[in-house]
């Protein structure tokens, strides 16, 4: 490219920001657009725009064929138009023109918030705890293992709470036969005796009335006695031995 | 309990809720109240906060209220807070803003229509910082998503309601054709006198 040209184009926020920026630069009303000569500014921006190599939105090129039509429309001669229809809405430019004054009355809001921009309002977080507040990290020290105890505590109440409230129970049998064996055992390893009361370690009650009468059933087949010294005095018993 | 006991708890209960906010139901609905009580305690409130002695304000955002520091001290406050510098919003974000703001609830065509181009990326940029928000659907073809401006939006343009924003100029025919005309003069003097 030429060094010695150099053009410095304003940007653009789309083809109607450029037509207003036209019509701004060379004093047009907007109300009676001289469509050749603003056509003829518009394609020479699309040209310098081609020229700088910069890639144009597709929408100029739509915008430039809109002013092409335009043009030639505002060429042709002026057809009979019947008395009843409004003239004002005839003006083939009406329809542009609505969409230029449409977007500079918007393109002006964007200008007076733009003078807002930066005047922050603070408001702060809420006092209540929320979810973000629960998402926020631990610090050193705000917990102890004491808090952990007790939400463990907790845990475990909420689990007795979660139990069906219907349980079976399932009844354990237990045979006498087994006691006996059991019994047997255990006065065997004993020298001496076993106190009786030793021999219901097991506080079920099915157990000690089963290992009650594993000792009498025992007694009865002469395979442990039973001594007492004196009237209330512990009870002990003993292995028979013989094999 | 009389209006202005009702207000201290009005004023508690906007204090405590912060930038979740809270409505005018929830108002009534607390304090068991009608909502026409609760709206006329709430202007009373604005009114208070209004006057110069006070730092705070209420704030409107979609029928939520929310307590809030007055726009005219953001300086002061900035001052403190030491927040990092945020960019400003480019020119097409502006624009897309503006007229989110004026026409809500909006889709993007329809902005799309207004501007002359393409608008994906500012709605995007508006969106990402949280200016803008989805406002349901268009009951049209292809249900179309419809924008409007955020709270944040009031927050970060010091307003206090939509109805702050300044007037779109509907009539701009002659006043504005002769403004331009005057600017241009303007500089076309200072251009000679420079000469």
């Amino acid at each position: 490219m030429n060094q010695a040209y150099r053009v410095k184009l304003p940007t653009f926020e789309g083809p109607l920001d450029l037509l207003l920026h036209l019509i701004q630069q060379y004093e047009i009303d907007i109300y009676d657009i001289p469509v050749a000569d603003i056509t003829e500014q518009y394609m020479e921006y699309i040209h310098a725009m081609q020229h700088l190599e910069l890639n144009i939105a597709s929408e100029y090129l739509v915008m430039a064929s809109t002013l092409l039509a335009l043009k030639s429309q505002m060429l042709l001669p002026n057809q009979e138009v019947e008395e009843t229809e409004d003239e004002y809405m005839d003006d083939p430019r009406e329809e542009l023109v609505q969409r230029l004054l449409e977007y500079k009355k918007y393109k002006e809001a964007a200008q007076k918030l733009k003078d807002h921009e930066g005047q922050t309002i603070y408001i702060r977080p809420p006092t209540f705890i929320n979810d973000n507040m629960s998402k926020q990290k631990v610090k050193k020290g705000e917990l102890s293992i004491d808090d952990m105890l007790h939400a463990l505590g907790k845990m475990l109440a909420r689990k007795e709470w979660n139990k069906p409230l219907d349980t079976k129970i399932k009844r354990t049998e237990i045979s006498v036969q087994e006691q006996m064996r059991n019994v047997l055992q255990i006065v065997k390893r004993t020298d001496g005796g076993i106190r009786f009361d030793a021999l219901f370690d097991n506080p079920s009650r099915p157990r000690i009335v089963a290992t009650f009468i594993a000792v009498l059933e025992l007694m009865k087949k002469n395979q442990v006695f039973c001594r007492q010294k004196t009237h209330f005095s512990d009870l002990f018993v003993y292995y028979v031995g013989g094999d | 309990m009389g209006i202005s006991h009702l207000k201290s708890v009005i004023e508690g209960l906007l204090f405590a809720s912060g930038d979740q906010g809270v409505t005018v139901k929830q108002l009534a609905h607390i304090l068991n109240i009608d909502k026409t009580t609760v709206k006329h305690i709430l202007d009373k409130l604005k009114f208070d906060y209004e006057n110069n002695d006070r730092g705070i304000t209420i704030i409107e955002s979609h029928d939520i209220f929310y307590l809030a520091t007055k726009p005219e001290h953001h300086h002061y406050i900035k001052q403190m807070i030491d927040t990092p510098h945020a960019t400003k919003l480019s020119q097409a974000a502006l624009e897309t803003l503006a007229i989110i703001a004026y026409l809500q609830p909006i889709t993007r065509t329809e902005i799309e229509e207004i501007r002359g181009i393409k608008s994906d990326r500012p709605v995007q940029t508006l969106l990402s910082r949280s200016l803008i928000e989805e406002r349901g659907r268009k009951e049209t073809v292809g249900k179309p998503i419809l924008f409007g401006t955020s709270k944040d939006f009031l927050t970060y343009f010091g307003l206090t309601s939509l109805e702050e924003l300044p007037p779109l100029s509907e009539n701009i025919e002659e006043t504005d054709v002769r403004e331009e005309a005057d600017l241009f003069f303007a500089n076309f003097q200072k251009l000679n006198n420079n000469n």
